[in-house]
C-alpha cells in the first residue's frame, strides 16, 4: 500500500517535469544564466530587478561563476544557456573548436576610466611595477582568460618577465582577504571589489592592465552557443531587449541610490561605497576592432597559434538562419 | 579459469570499454569537442612522454607525494604501534583521532592555505594529514588484531616490550599496516591533484587546470590520461612491495 502510493507519487513528478520542459507561447521560459558579481554585469542585475526579464516572458535562474573560463564550458555542454564571460576566454574557445560565440557587449575600458580594473599590491610591500612581480604571485579570477592575458602584457610592459611571475585563480570577492593574508603578493582586481580596495589605505595601486596595454579595450562579454542561439532565436531576441534596456537604465542612472543598491546586493559590498565609485558608460555594440587587437595579443603571447576572424565570435542578426 | 583467461577477460572488459568510448565520441553522441575520442587522447598523452615534457610536472607531483607519504607512514605507524600496546596512549589519542578522521581532507586544503600560505611546506602537510589517518588507524587495528598466543609466546621467551614490538607485533600486523598505507597511496595522489590545482604552481595538477581553463580539451585528457595511469604504476609497485613484505599472506 505504502509502496504503492509512493509510486504514483513518483510517476506524478515525473509527469510535471517532463511537463515542465514543453514550451507553451503563454508560459514564461526560463533561462539558464551564469553570473560573475562584479560591475561589468550591473546592466544585468538591473534588468534583473527592475523586472525587464520578466516583461519580456523570461525566467532567469541564476548561477554563480568565478569567470568566463568556467561560464564558457557549462555553456557548451548544456548546462548553462547563457554566461557571463570575457573576450579571451571566448576566442580561445572559439578557436578550439567549441561552438560560442558573444551575444551581447558587457564592458569595455577606455584610457578614461580609472577605477574599473587594476593591479593591487599592499601598501607595505615595495612593489611597483611588472619588474618587481618576478618570482612573486598575482592573482586573477581564472587562467587563461582577458585578466590573465592582459596582466601578463602589463608584467612584460612593465619591464618584468611574465614566465617568472606565479599566477594563482582567486576569485574576485576573495581578492582582497587573499593579499590582507598575503596568500599573494598583488591582484588584478576589478570594480566594486577594487573600489573597497583602494577606499582602505592598506592598498595601493599598482598599475593599470588594460590603461596600459590597450586603451579601449572589449573586456566583458554574454556568451551562448550557435546552437542556442540558433534554435533559441526569440528567446535570444527576447533576452538581448530586455538586456538592452537595462545598460540603458543602467547608463541614465549611474549616481543614483538605486543602481548603487542594486550592486551592493550581489556584491555585498556597502550601498555607501559602491555609491562613490565613477561608472563609466556600459557599451552597446560590440567593437570587432578592440577584437581583432586582443587575437593579435593573444598571438603575442602565444595563447592562440593562428589568426582569427573576430566576427568569428560577435553574433549579428545574420548569423541567425 | 586460467591466468591468461582471466587476463584476456580483463582485457576484452577495457578494450570494450574503449570502443564504446571511441564510437560515442566519432558519432557525435557525446560532443567531440568536450569529449575526444580515445585514439586522440592517447595519440597526444603519447606525445606528451615521448617529447619528455611529461618529466618536470610528473617529478614535482611525485617528488610531493613521496614527502607527504613517507612522513604519514613513518607518524601514522609510530602512533598506531604506540595506540595499539599501551591502553593510556589509546585512551589519550582516541577522541581526537575519532573527531580528525571524518573531515574529508580535501575540504580542509582551502583552510589550510589560508592559515600557512601557499607554499611546498603546505602542500607537504596537507598530504601527510590526509594519508595518516588510514595507516594510523590500520596499524592500530593490527596489533589489536595479533593473536594472542604470539603474544603469550614472546613472554615466554622473556623479550623485552621493544622486541616484541619489534620482531612479534610489527611483521604480525603488517598486512592491516600495508592496507592503510595502498588506502593512503590513492588518498595522497588525489590531496597532490588537489593542493596542485590550488596553488597554481607546477606539477600535473595544475596543468589538467591549465589545460581546462585554456579550453585545450584534448591535453587536459591526455594528462587526466598520464595520471591515471601513475596511479596504475604506483599501485602496481605497492602490490609487488606487498608480496616481498609479506610473502606469507595468502593471495
Amino acid at each position: 500500500m505504502y509502496f504503492r502510493r509512493s509510486r504514483r507519487l513518483l510517476l506524478l513528478a515525473a509527469a510535471l517535469l517532463a511537463c515542465h520542459g514543453v514550451a507553451r507561447a503563454d508560459e514564461m521560459k526560463t533561462l539558464h544564466v551564469g553570473m560573475i558579481p562584479t560591475i561589468d554585469f550591473a546592466p544585468f542585475y538591473a534588468a534583473l530587478t527592475n523586472g525587464y526579464f520578466t516583461e519580456e516572458g523570461l525566467k532567469i535562474d541564476l548561477t554563480p561563476t568565478t569567470g568566463g573560463a568556467v561560464g564558457i564550458p557549462a555553456v557548451v555542454s548544456g548546462a548553462l544557456d547563457i554566461a557571463a564571460g570575457n573576450v579571451v576566454s571566448t576566442i580561445l574557445a572559439a578557436s578550439r573548436g567549441l561552438d560560442i560565440i558573444a551575444i551581447a557587449p558587457a564592458s569595455k575600458v577606455r584610457a578614461s576610466d580609472p577605477d574599473l580594473a587594476a593591479i593591487v599590491a599592499l601598501t607595505a610591500s615595495t612593489l611597483h611595477s611588472g619588474a618587481d612581480l618576478n618570482g612573486k604571485t598575482l592573482a586573477v579570477n581564472t587562467r587563461a582568460n582577458v585578466l590573465w592575458l592582459y596582466g601578463r602584457a602589463w608584467v612584460r610592459k612593465t619591464g618584468g618577465d611574465p614566465d617568472k611571475v606565479t599566477i594563482k585563480e582567486v576569485p574576485f570577492p576573495q581578492m582582497l582577504d587573499a593579499l590582507k593574508g598575503h596568500q599573494v603578493d598583488a591582484a588584478f582586481m576589478v570594480s566594486p571589489f577594487l573600489n573597497a580596495a583602494l577606499a582602505d589605505p592598506a592598498f595601493q595601486r599598482i598599475g593599470e592592465p588594460y590603461q596600459q596595454v590597450q586603451p579601449d579595450v572589449d573586456v566583458g562579454q554574454y556568451e551562448a552557443t550557435n546552437a542556442f542561439v540558433r534554435e533559441h532565436p526569440k528567446e535570444t531576441a527576447a533576452f538581448l531587449r530586455a538586456l538592452r534596456k537595462g545598460a540603458v537604465w543602467f547608463n541614465a542612472n549611474r549616481r543614483t541610490p538605486a543602481l548603487a543598491d542594486i550592486v551592493a546586493g550581489y556584491s555585498h559590498l556597502s550601498a555607501g561605497l559602491v555609491a562613490k565609485i565613477d561608472l563609466p558608460e556600459a557599451p552597446m555594440t560590440i567593437d570587432p576592432a578592440q577584437i581583432g587587437k586582443t587575437i593579435d595579443l593573444m598571438r603575442q603571447e602565444g595563447l592562440l597559434k593562428a589568426p582569427m576572424d573576430p566576427m568569428k565570435i560577435v553574433y549579428t542578426p545574420a548569423t541567425r538562419p | 579459469m586460467s591466468r591468461l583467461g582471466r587476463a584476456a577477460v580483463s582485457a576484452s572488459g577495457l578494450a570494450g570499454m574503449l570502443a564504446l568510448w571511441e564510437t560515442v565520441s566519432d558519432t557525435g553522441l557525446a560532443n567531440a569537442a568536450l569529449l575526444p575520442p580515445p585514439s586522440t587522447t592517447l595519440r597526444a598523452a603519447w606525445a606528451i612522454i615521448a617529447s619528455g615534457q611529461v618529466l618536470a610536472p610528473l617529478g614535482q607531483s611525485l617528488s610531493l607525494l613521496a614527502a607527504g607519504y613517507a612522513l604519514a607512514s613513518v607518524l601514522g605507524i609510530g602512533l598506531g604501534l604506540a595506540m595499539g600496546c599501551s591502553r593510556s596512549i589509546y585512551g589519550l589519542f582516541e577522541p581526537l583521532v575519532e573527531l580528525l578522521r571524518p573531515i574529508p581532507k580535501a575540504a580542509l586544503v582551502p583552510p589550510l592555505f589560508l592559515f600557512l600560505g601557499i607554499g611546498t611546506t603546505t602542500m607537504v602537510t596537507i598530504i601527510t594529514i590526509g594519508c595518516f589517518f588510514p595507516v594510523l588507524i590500520n596499524t592500530v587495528q593490527g596489533v589489536h588484531g595479533v593473536d594472542p598466543v604470539l603474544l603469550d609466546t614472546a613472554r615466554t621467551f622473556r623479550r623485552s616490550r621493544g622486541l616484541t614490538i619489534l620482531e612479534v607485533i610489527l611483521p604480525a600486523g603488517l598486512p592491516m599496516i600495508l592496507t592503510g598505507m595502498r588506502v593512503s597511496l590513492a588518498l595522497g595522489l588525489i590531496l597532490v591533484v588537489l593542493a596542485e590545482m590550488l596553488a597554481g604552481s607546477g606539477g600535473i595538477g595544475f596543468l589538467i587546470l591549465d589545460m581546462q581553463r585554456s579550453f585545450d580539451i584534448v591535453a587536459m585528457f591526455a594528462w587526466l590520461l598520464i595520471m591515471a595511469l601513475l596511479g596504475l604504476i604506483l599501485s602496481l609497485a605497492f602490490d609487488i612491495l606487498e608480496t616481498r613484505a609479506v610473502p606469507w599472506r595468502a593471495h
